[in-house]
């Protein structure tokens, strides 16, 4: 019998051939979505999950509070922390901190800027497990000058030559390599190059565990806590920690530190504070990502089913016949679930091939390493076979139980409507695949409209055509930076160039800003930016009263502060004209005077309103130069400043990049979501239509007689054309409605995380009507203008 | 084998209420042949239905082989039909996705019949009808009287007690009208009774008994002098 049923389900899908491609493509596509979603889903959701004792491991975070109120909330630990809890709290087994720097790396004649050294604890590999190829994980790290580096960090600058033992020359140190440690797996969320033994830091006489530098929140500081141990406890512990060791200087400060535990598996996903290891990621887009896989696969399903209804009735009559020879309802069902399956496991094996074929792209979307491996992922293998059994059940369910449920007497008097059955349901079904469809136009056009308006807006500042160098702590270039400059400013493509401690878009310092002198007098914690007298002009800043800083002032150097308005409203002056000569002090001791308002601009993303910053001449912060230049030709340009660079500090690299890209790196993750949200817009909309065309040639199939007795009457061809599509632009208007106010609340929140945002216009959705109207349109009219062109004599001889 | 007293249809839609059968009493021998036959919308379709228990009686009362189908569910009709019944339609209704082999071979499987005996079964029927050299064309593939003859040899396959005709001859031309009546004939001296619709005077001649119906009544019943073998 099973012989028989493939044999009857073969030779159908064949005699429809146009249907079973429509059927099995728009299904493969949905699958190879959904499972390639999934991919993406599992790797954001499994980040940091193999090490050993992930479930053990925290991340000490720590938040920062001014008497003021302000508050700092960051990522970052200080280094006398972590020996502090170890200390105090017997339930914590080990602790590893981190520091990340970026150092210029020499071997012989390779040479080379590495942004990934971490300086890190001996107790690293207790915590974590990183796995070390070559060296001894317990003493590695141990002594001072000891460093491990990747598998590809050693060939880079050893080529086939054994390093260990070998020497490698950091920031003009010697380092003896003492390990080989395998690459951080791509979930894991931070990656190095290098590890740098902390001892080492001791040595260097940075005093990490001095007294004051409690405050100095600059390690990301891990704890590795005993099994079963009461978290509760533990952080009930930490949190007034601090206080314990440095009550007097939280009094005398106005400052106080908080310390809480963040689980190590929950920071890519959620952790979002100050001087993040790398960016991180957001649970929100896992659940967008997540719907919108849902989404295409019910697209696909509803296909799947209202292509087999519709097509019901040319399998009425083999129903009826095979009742009348003794077929029970239940054998029906089966048969017609088997088919189903059949089909969807047919999609399978399609989807599966493009899944290979597709992941590279999907990868590089989606800047991830994600793979299907058959073997080593058996299990998703095997659910993706029970899934896709699953859809062929759920998508078969309603024709199985429709088409079994035909009675043979009425299957026989041609009382079984060619398809009547189920019209609602395949309208209803068609208003939620074009519904679906139009939300998500709308959002990937709004997410796209954003985009664009960050990229775009006035951000107070001009951002393109800078060049920025990176000084680092280069005190060559720092300590002759006028002769610098002035060599720069020698370049007949340079227009002016000036010195930072940072730069737009770019993590800026924060101190503490106070308008009375003194140490007890309220403060409020604010943005400080170290800049030098062409600063304003090179980044054409506005002023809005007063002057920017200015070497014609001398005094300027050490008694002048600039601020901008956000820093005015903050510091309770109405006018700009009322700062002006006020006296401000930073951090409780440097007092200077307003020269200066200098209008609000975006020196952060536009996620973030325009914080208060106060500007100042301070040469030993300089960490960048920026360059404005006019020229076509960069690559000159960029030799000619090299020129320069290498002159001031022979040997070292130039690293430079442009200020705008480096700006716009900041939406890069919404960038991504908004390439990803728009291709699966594009695919859904796709397997939409696919089915759209299938029930409208199918519509057309089933009207013939009437578009034949029409015809006879004298009805026109547009007259046709315009009855068969009238019937589907009604079902997308009315998707449409259903659409928007769904979009609507969905986008207005996901703008509601930006301090700048634009405004959900009318035209959006006016626009992502008419495209799934106008593609639905084109869909449907290939085969109502078929239909209509179709001979009436024909059509009625046929009938 | 077949009686049925006061038998009643009556369809129902939500406006009119049509009677298609009324008071039509029946007894039908093992082995006879009868044929019905009555202007269109008499009731003939209906009582075909009834008879091979395709639709249930609205009232009346209906004993096939000794048992009383009249109140069956849909499940209890379709097990008795199995192997009891066969069917010939006027449009053939063979499945076009199926060889003829496969189209004579389905009530067996449905029987759940072992394959040896399938096969030795099917062959044999088609043989019986003269079409074994067709037996992997599909119904497409076959004229119109060779189609029928599948239909026939897939009525009889599973030697059932009775056959249904429903003007088996209506979409044929004379001569494989005539062939496909010659069929019929050879399976009711073999055994089967039928009942058979037909607007055909010359095929209700092949019959033993000639029942007329009109608006759903039985009108007049005729006995030919073509004795049954079987009486």
């Amino acid at each position: 019998m099973l012989k028989n049923y493939l044999k009857i389900a073969l030779r159908n899908l064949k005699k429809s051939a146009g249907y079973t491609v429509i059927n099995i493509l728009g299904l493969a596509i949905g699958m190879t979505c959904c499972v390639l979603i999934a991919l993406y889903v599992w790797d954001e959701t499994s980040f940091d999950r193999f090490h050993d004792k992930a479930e053990q491991i925290y991340r000490l975070r720590v938040e920062r509070y001014a008497s003021g109120g302000e508050s700092e909330l960051t990522s970052t630990a200080s280094a006398p922390m972590g020996p502090a809890i170890v200390q105090d709290f017997p339930q914590v087994e080990h602790i590893a901190r981190i520091s990340s720097r970026t150092y210029l790396v020499e071997q012989g004649d390779r040479r080379f800027y590495e942004e990934e050294f971490f300086w890190v604890d001996s107790t690293f590999f207790d915590v974590f497990s990183f796995k070390l190829v070559r060296g001894n994980p317990e003493t590695a790290l141990t002594a001072p000058f000891s460093v491990v580096l990747t598998e590809a960090m050693a060939e880079k600058y050893f080529g086939r030559a054994d390093p260990m033992g070998q020497i490698l020359t950091i920031e003009d140190r010697d380092y003896t390599i003492t390990g080989i440690v395998e690459v951080a797996p791509a979930q894991s969320h931070f990656s190095y190059d290098f590890l740098g033994s902390f001892t080492t830091l001791e040595v260097f006489a940075e005093e990490p565990s001095s007294e004051w530098n409690w405050w100095s929140l600059s390690y990301h500081t891990y704890l590795l806590v005993a099994e079963g141990a009461s978290l509760e406890t533990l952080q009930e512990g930490l949190r007034e920690l601090p206080s314990r060791y440095i009550g007097n200087q939280e009094s005398v400060s106005g400052y106080r530190q908080f310390l809480y535990l963040q689980p190590l598996t929950d920071i890519h996903l959620t952790s979002h504070y100050r001087y993040e290891l790398q960016p991180n990621s957001h649970t929100a887009y896992v659940y967008v990502f997540s719907a919108i896989a849902f989404f295409i696969l019910l697209i696909a399903c509803i296909n799947f089913m209202n292509l087999s209804t519709a097509r019901s009735a040319q399998r009425a009559q083999e129903v009826g016949l095979r009742k009348v020879l003794g077929a029970q309802k239940g054998q029906m069902i089966k048969q017609f679930l088997g088919e189903s399956v059949f089909l969807s496991m047919l999609a399978l094996v399609l989807a599966l091939m493009l899944i290979q074929v597709l992941l590279p792209s999907f990868n590089q979307l989606a800047s991830k390493e994600l793979s299907l491996h058959y073997i080593r992922q058996a299990p998703l293998v095997l659910a993706m076979v029970g899934f896709a059994g699953l859809v062929g059940l759920i998508a078969g369910s309603y024709p199985a139980f429709v088409l079994s449920s035909f009675k043979p007497v009425e299957v026989f008097k041609g009382r079984v409507q060619s398809g009547a059955s189920g019209v609602f349901l395949r309208k209803g079904l068609v208003v939620v695949q074009f519904g679906i469809s139009v939300a998500l136009i709308v959002g990937s056009l709004l997410v796209f409209e954003q985009l664009d308006f960050m990229q775009n807006k006035n951000l107070g500042f001009e951002k393109e055509q800078v060049l920025v160098l990176r000084v680092r702590n280069n005190e060559a270039v720092i300590e002759s930076y006028e002769a610098f400059k002035d060599e720069l400013k020698k370049q007949p493509s340079v227009l002016s160039a000036a010195f930072s401690s940072s730069i737009p878009g770019r993590d800026q310092f924060t101190n503490v800003i106070s308008r009375q002198q003194g140490m007890n007098e309220e403060g409020q914690t604010m943005y400080i930016l170290a800049v030098d007298y062409d600063f304003a002009e090179t980044y054409g800043l506005e002023m809005a009263t007063g002057r920017a800083l200015s070497e014609d002032y001398p005094s300027d150097d050490t008694s002048a502060f600039v601020i901008n308005e956000a820093a005015l409203k903050a510091l309770g002056w109405q006018a700009p004209d009322e700062a002006l000569g006020q006296q401000l002090t930073r951090q409780f001791s440097d007092t200077r005077e307003v020269v200066g308002v200098v209008k609000d601009f975006h020196f952060q993303s536009l996620q973030h309103s325009i914080d208060p910053i106060v500007f100042q001449i301070r040469r030993s912060w300089y960490g960048y130069v920026s360059v404005r230049i006019a020229t076509d030709d960069v690559p000159a340009t960029v030799a000619a400043i090299d020129g320069v660079w290498q002159a001031f500090s022979p040997g070292r690299p130039l690293e430079y990049f442009f200020l705008d890209d480096d700006y716009d790196r900041q939406y890069r993750a919404e960038q991504r979501i908004s390439k990803i949200v728009t291709v699966f817009t594009i695919l859904a909309l796709f397997i939409a239509c696919l089915g759209l065309f299938g029930l409208a040639a199918f519509t057309a199939e089933q009207r013939t007689k009437e578009i034949g007795v029409r015809k006879v009457l004298g009805a026109s061809v547009a007259g046709i054309v315009l009855l068969l599509s009238k019937d589907f632009v009604k079902l997308v208007s009315l998707a449409f409605v259903l659409a928007v106010p769904l979009a609507y609340f969905v986008m207005n929140s996901w703008l509601d995380d930006f301090a700048y945002r634009i405004e959900i216009s009318w035209p959006i959705f006016l626009m992502a009507g008419l495209a799934a109207l106008g593609v639905a349109l084109l869909t449907v009219s290939y085969q109502s203008v078929r239909a209509a062109l179709a001979d009436p004599v024909e059509s009625l001889r046929y009938e | 084998m077949i009686k049925a007293d006061h038998l009643k249809k009556v369809y129902r839609t939500d406006e009119v209420e049509t009677t298609a059968l009324n008071n039509v009493n029946l007894e039908i021998e093992a082995g006879e042949f009868v044929s019905v036959m009555g202007p269109s919308g008499c009731g003939k379709s209906t009582l075909l239905n009834i008879l091979g228990l395709l639709d249930n009686p609205s009232g009346g009362t209906y004993n096939f082989l000794g048992h009383d189908v009249a109140g069956y569910s849909e499940r209890q009709r379709a097990q008795f039909r199995k192997g009891n019944i066969g069917f010939v339609f006027q449009s053939f209704n063979l499945i076009d996705e199926l060889t003829v082999y496969e189209n004579v071979e389905l009530p067996l499987l449905y029987l759940g019949m072992a394959s040896a005996e399938r096969v030795r079964r099917v062959e044999e029927t088609l043989e019986r009808v003269n079409i074994m050299h067709r037996k992997d064309h599909f119904p497409q593939q076959l004229s119109g009287g060779q189609q029928q003859r599948v239909a026939v040899a897939r009525a009889v396959v599973a030697s059932p007690k009775l056959i249904l005709a429903d003007e088996p001859t209506g979409n044929l031309d004379s001569t494989n009208g005539e062939e496909v009546m010659q069929l019929l004939t050879e399976m009711n001296e073999a055994g089967a009774a039928i009942v058979m619709v037909t607007h055909s005077p010359a095929d209700a001649e092949y019959s033993h008994r000639i029942i007329h119906l009109f608006d759903g009544h039985i009108v007049t019943e005729n006995f030919l002098e073509r004795k049954y073998a079987h009486a």
